[in-house]
């Protein structure tokens, strides 16, 4: 018992933190693109940060509750439906807490501002657990069922949490290893790039002026990590949580943890500039970034609880 | 065109210590060397240790990343004791060899041998003549990247298009590397023939091959092949 996919939309997974400590072996990490977003929607029920999440994408999908369940959905600004067979009863946004009767509908729609929505529930979305996570690139299909524990909350609507930083700021960047002096970053300065529509979980490409650069032919393949900004000819990719453990092209840039979580909200056109950052600030901002969303989330969790 | 180069000089470069360690992210550092051996030999020692905080250490060719636990680490600190590392000698621990027994019946195998003028059982005793050093495991959980191919069997490139579907257990070469593919997936590599072993199975975390490992092929029959199945390396 619990949520029976009808139509997943473009895209959805079941997601958590994904799988640390296990690159080596040549296993991609994968979690939540947007974990920010993911903690969010646990902890508004009652969930630990890790629990294993729904990570909706861009296009609008629907979903069924086998028995009540106890739902939180947080992320891209949209709508979520619900429907008790031809009548919708409720129009929610996120950042919410609420109900699914037994057999009554959601419409999750992703709109403008935002590509992924986080649906959890109480207790986490019980889906087989591999080397330690529930994590799976798998696309969720019509009729697939995600077990849950039955559960009922009271409506919540917690005013939408003031994130970092505004939407459209620069994605803050650290030199790469194949640039250490920061060349290219410096080539690009200003330029507005766009994010392709063939962009997943594995990698945003970005549209934009070609920066050609001069390369090693002989390079060999290097480990990366989410958020890796790579050149395949004069196009740049930023590497997404899903990503491989390792790559060919060169890795100009990188950008810093702090804004990993913003590359899960970016949606196909959207614009995107990048500003450069020193290590020593980098590190201070992932820091404070860290402990501000702790603060948030145990906030959260105690109004939840208490409900 | 813009130029870019290495910096080196970061740390003071030894007898089996990295040439560099530059950062990764905020909270991982690349070492880099000088060849594929000391970098897998070196990444073995730091696994070896265990350091607090460390927690993964990626090998692939010549560079090893290091990722940290930025709650319970000093990162300036990690760095300096990175620099001063040293992989142990050569010997020690000079990673294992695996044998592949394969079925050299791939739907590339006569296209190869006809590229590389070569016949089909040449390209099979060549493949087959000499361990590969194994550089990384990525493209796929537990895919050995190892090598190097030597002439005439190396160079051609992959195909194009890459094929949708290539069985897990396909033995495959491409430019100057030669792989296995653990499981079924998409792939561009031309395939020689097949292991009938399970090299890495992700449910159970086994993973038997480690960069510097060395895999060496030996050619099995149809009979063996079907005895053999599904039995783990």
């Amino acid at each position: 018992m619990g949520l029976q996919v009808i139509d997943p939309g473009l895209c959805a997974s079941v997601q958590d933190r994904g799988r640390i400590g296990h690159a080596r072996y040549g296993v991609p990490r994968g979690g939540a693109f947007d974990a920010r977003s993911a903690g969010i929607a646990n902890a508004l029920v009652a969930n630990m940060p890790e629990a294993a999440v729904l990570e909706h994408t861009l296009t609008a999908g629907v979903y069924e509750a086998r028995h009540a369940l106890a739902l939180a959905a947080a992320g891209a600004s949209g709508t979520l439906t619900i429907r008790q067979g031809q009548t919708a009863i409720r129009i929610l946004e996120p950042p919410v807490a609420f109900t699914l009767e037994a057999g009554s509908r959601l419409t999750l729609a992703p709109r403008l501002a935002g590509a992924r929505i986080y649906l959890a529930v109480r207790g986490g979305w019980q889906t087989p657990l591999v080397l330690g996570s529930r994590a799976s690139e798998d696309r969720l299909e019509p009729g697939d069922l995600l077990p849950a524990a039955q559960g009922s909350t009271a409506l919540k609507r917690p005013r939408p949490p003031r994130t970092q930083v505004p939407f459209d700021h620069p994605l803050r960047v650290l030199p790469g290893p194949d640039d250490p002096a920061g060349a290219w970053l410096q080539a690009i300065g200003a330029t507005a790039f766009h994010v392709s529509p063939q962009s997943s979980r594995m990698g945003l490409r970005l549209e934009g002026p070609a920066f050609p650069l001069m390369r090693d032919p002989a390079r060999l393949s290097s480990p990366v990590a989410p958020g890796a900004i790579q050149l395949a000819g004069d196009t740049p990719i930023v590497l997404g949580v899903a990503c491989g453990t390792m790559g060919g092209y060169p890795h100009v840039a990188q950008v810093i943890s702090a804004d990993l979580h913003r590359l899960g909200q970016l949606r196909p056109a959207q614009t995107v500039t990048f500003e450069p950052v020193s290590l020593h600030e980098a590190r201070t901002l992932d820091r404070e970034t860290r402990a501000n969303l702790r603060e948030l989330l145990a906030r959260l969790m105690v109004a939840s609880s208490a409900s | 065109m813009i130029g870019i180069g290495h910096k080196t000089g970061s740390c003071t470069p030894g007898p089996r210590r990295a040439s560099a360690i530059i950062p990764l992210t905020e909270a991982a550092f690349l070492a880099r060397f000088d060849e594929e051996s000391l970098a897998a030999r070196w990444a073995a020692e730091l696994r070896e240790q265990a350091w607090a905080g460390v927690v993964d250490v990626v090998a692939a060719y010549r560079d090893v990343a290091v990722f940290a636990d930025p709650e319970t680490v000093n990162l300036d600190a990690l760095k300096r004791e990175l620099a001063q590392l040293q992989a142990p000698e050569r010997g020690d621990t000079l990673g294992r060899t695996h044998e592949i027994p394969v079925l050299y019946d791939g739907p590339d195998l006569v296209e190869t041998a006809q590229l590389l003028g070569l016949e089909p059982r040449e390209v099979v005793s060549l493949h087959g003549a000499a361990p590969y050093r194994v550089f990384a495991l990525g493209f796929l959980p537990g895919f050995p990247y190892a090598g190097w191919l030597r002439a005439p069997l190396a160079g051609l490139p992959r195909r194009e298009p890459p094929r949708t579907r290539v069985p897990a257990g396909s033995v495959a070469i491409a430019g100057r590397q030669t792989g296995i593919y653990p499981a079924r997936s998409p792939g561009g590599w031309r395939i020689l023939g097949r292991t009938p072993l399970v090299i890495a199975d992700l449910a159970t975390a086994y993973f038997p091959i480690a960069p510097g490992d060395q895999l060496r092929f030996v050619p099995i029959d149809v009979q063996e092949y079907e005895a053999r199945r599904h039995e783990r390396l």
